[in-house]
């Protein structure tokens, strides 16, 4: 429909769910799978379907917010990858999809009194989300990813833990293309499953529609004031509603709470996962851009919040890697495309934001480093070297800024005894726990049951509700703790 | 400088500038046929600007054109008629200047994701030799 032929209609539904992705697709499903009344809106567009997939910069303009970047405002700025498109990040991720580790949902039964949702509640969710989306071991091979098995054959010669990850996939063509969408492939992000599960049985999804308030009167959500994008013009509708699901991410969602005015302790503070990203010329060929992402994970460190996994490669990404070492640094490694991979290491780290609604219709972040991050940084910088060393790189151009490239662990150390949290190119594209569940109304903002505290008629399920970081890849948590909001409210 | 350059505001050429001398040393794409599609280029660069929330948007713009300001008063003339040598020298001088390396980091991570939109690649082309740990 036309935004012009919407302007000014007000639309009703007894369930509205806002954002699509992750956690939004899954409880648009589930609703409508009970025979409620459903609508989805979802800022987005549908991710194009006849796309030259190599046009990474236009499908990044398509599919992601701000073009890709977000700053998570600071010393260092944290740039960060949103989604901004029907099927949300799924749209745009790695399809990687982990099981929450046990020593998370240990720490948030014992240091944030979260009960319920332990190992064994969630197993069956996760079952079900592992069948819903395909989930397979993504094997090694020999003739594609062999950034992977260069990096698996390295861990095996230092004696540490490293595994094979699940991926979303039916059929992966190893083109390299995940952070677009990848259309070659069989990725199962939201649109090929919970989106069209919901569509079936009766919901609607009304895409380029952003909420920008709800509007409530004591203590219950009545209806949303949104604005529909098109080509040429933006109209506003209304939308009431008897339930009301947020999922809009992890940003957006205490955004709108806080502009809404229902809530202050939302986005008060904001998780995240730093991903520090390393490029490496080995002796031998890689062709890494014949492979995906992360089809290897080092697990020697999870524990204490690193893990190191190869990633996409692209030209694109590749330069976009290297720059801050220099145009001689890009000019080499290009020289050498064919011998270079990209290895993300991604940390569990202390540092945190805040979201600031207070200057308009969109919200700016803060994170504060923390220093304490400093030695958890550094081991992580010695651990990925000593690995892709050991992996049989010659040459790694490390995430500290215009500090060249290095040869053996010695050159290392002397670019660490210097180094100040400024020289850090970090990047995220992992928020989450901003507006965490608990037990207590003082230091949560949604209850066990996905509902906010102060507002009945209003769930949270995406992934604002994790109590913290997991030091893991997010999706299938949320997706999880989506089918447990879900169930719980389906069953009263 | 072109009709289409001439019309460009002081911040747009000055974001213009940046970009371009971000691309002038490398050599990892087609530089035979640039001037086709370096307008297709800073566009990208200056459409993701404007989407940003306002309140980096006005502030980038106002820098960017007291950047340009002081590109004309340091080089007498406007950014985007600079040769790719000034364009540099300039840059090179406003690394120095408080908050510019924030900027250019922007400018040139937008640079990048796009650039092999616009322009054909090169490395398949490269050959596939043993890598030297060469000076860098
Ligand atoms: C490049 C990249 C790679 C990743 N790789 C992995 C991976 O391999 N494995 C993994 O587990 N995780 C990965 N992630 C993270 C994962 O995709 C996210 O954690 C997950 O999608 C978050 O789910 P969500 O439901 O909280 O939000 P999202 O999936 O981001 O969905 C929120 C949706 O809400 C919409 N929205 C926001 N505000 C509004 C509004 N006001 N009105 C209407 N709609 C709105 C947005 O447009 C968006 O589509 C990756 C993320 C990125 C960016």
């Amino acid at each position: 429909m036309a935004p012009e032929m919407l302007s000014g209609q007000s639309l009703r539904c007894e369930y509205l769910v806002v954002g699509s992705g992750a956690g939004g697709s899954v409880a648009a499903a589930l609703l409508a799978e009970a025979g409620r009344d459903v609508l989805m809106v979802e800022e987005g567009n549908w991710p194009p379907e006849n796309s030259n997939p190599s046009n990474i910069g236009e499908l990044t303009a398509l599919l992601y917010r701000n073009r890709g970047v977000f700053p998570l405002l600071g010393s260092p700025t944290i740039p960060l990858g949103e989604a901004r498109c029907v099927g949300g990040g799924t749209a745009i991720n790695g399809a990687l999809l982990w099981r929450t580790p046990p020593s998370i949902l240990d720490e948030w039964r014992t240091v944030n009194g979260l009960t319920g949702y332990g190992e064994d509640s969630l197993a069956k969710h996760f079952d079900t989300v592992e069948s819903d989306l395909h989930v397979t071991r993504h094997e090694l091979e020999e003739d594609a990813n062999l950034d992977s098995l260069y990096l698996f054959r390295g861990t095996g010669e230092l004696g540490w833990k490293a595994s094979t990850v699940p991926r979303a996939v039916t059929h992966c063509a190893n083109v390299s293309l995940c952070p677009v969408g990848c259309p070659p492939c069989g990725k199962q992000d939201t649109t090929k499953n919970y989106i069209p599960r919901a569509l079936r049985n009766g919901a609607g999804l009304l895409a380029n529609c952003r909420v920008r308030k709800i509007v409530h009167t004591n203590g219950v959500a009545r209806k949303v004031i949104a604005e529909v994008a098109g080509p040429e013009s933006t109209s506003a509708i209304e939308i009431e509603f008897d339930h009301l699901v947020l999922a809009c991410g992890a940003i957006q969602t205490p955004h709108l709470l806080r502009r809404s005015k229902i809530s202050s302790t939302a986005g008060r503070k904001l998780e995240f996962h730093m991903n520090l990203k390393t490029v490496a010329l080995f002796r031998q060929p890689v062709y890494a851009e014949r492979g995906t992402i992360f089809t290897v994970q080092v697990q020697e460190f999870r524990r204490r919040g690193i893990v190191i996994m190869p990633s996409c490669l692209q030209p694109h990404y590749l330069v976009t890697t290297v720059a801050h070492h220099g145009t001689d640094a890009i000019n080499h490694v290009f020289s050498h495309y064919d011998h270079a991979a990209v290895y993300v290491t991604m940390l569990r780290q202390k540092t945190q934001g805040r979201v600031v609604s207070a200057f308009g219709e969109q919200p700016i972040v803060w994170q504060r480093f923390d220093r304490r991050d400093m030695d958890l940084i550094l081991e992580a910088l010695r651990r990925t070297t000593e690995v892709l060393f050991a992996s049989g790189a010659v040459e790694l151009f490390l995430p500290i800024g215009g500090s060249g490239r290095i040869t053996s662990p010695g050159d290392l150390e002397e670019k660490l005894s210097s180094l100040t949290p400024k020289q850090l190119e970090i990047l995220t594209v992992h928020i989450m726990a901003s507006c965490p569940m608990g037990p207590s109304a003082e230091d949560s903002v949604v209850r066990p049951d996905g509902r906010l505290w102060n507002m009945k008629n209003v769930f949270l399920a995406d992934a604002s509700i994790l109590p913290s970081n997991i030091g893991e890849s997010p999706q299938g948590t949320i997706m999880a703790f989506a089918h447990e909001v879900i169930g719980r409210h389906l069953a009263d | 400088m072109t009709d289409e350059t001439r019309k460009l505001a002081i911040w747009e050429q000055m974001v213009g500038a940046i970009a371009f001398a971000n691309l002038d040393g490398l050599e990892c794409y087609d530089r035979s046929q640039t001037e086709s599609w370096r307008p297709a280029l800073r566009g990208y660069v200056l459409a993701a600007l404007e989407t940003l929330p306002w309140q980096f948007r006005k502030p980038l713009k106002l820098y960017s054109t007291v950047l340009g300001i002081a590109s004309i008063v340091l080089t007498g003339r406007r950014p985007a008629s600079l040769s790719p040598s000034e364009r540099m020298r300039l840059v090179r001088k406003l690394r120095l200047v408080p908050a510019f390396g924030t900027l250019e980091k922007l400018v040139r991570a937008m640079v990048m994701l796009s650039l092999f939109d616009v322009a054909p690649r090169l490395h398949a082309q490269a050959e596939r030799q043993e890598v030297k740990t060469s000076e860098v």
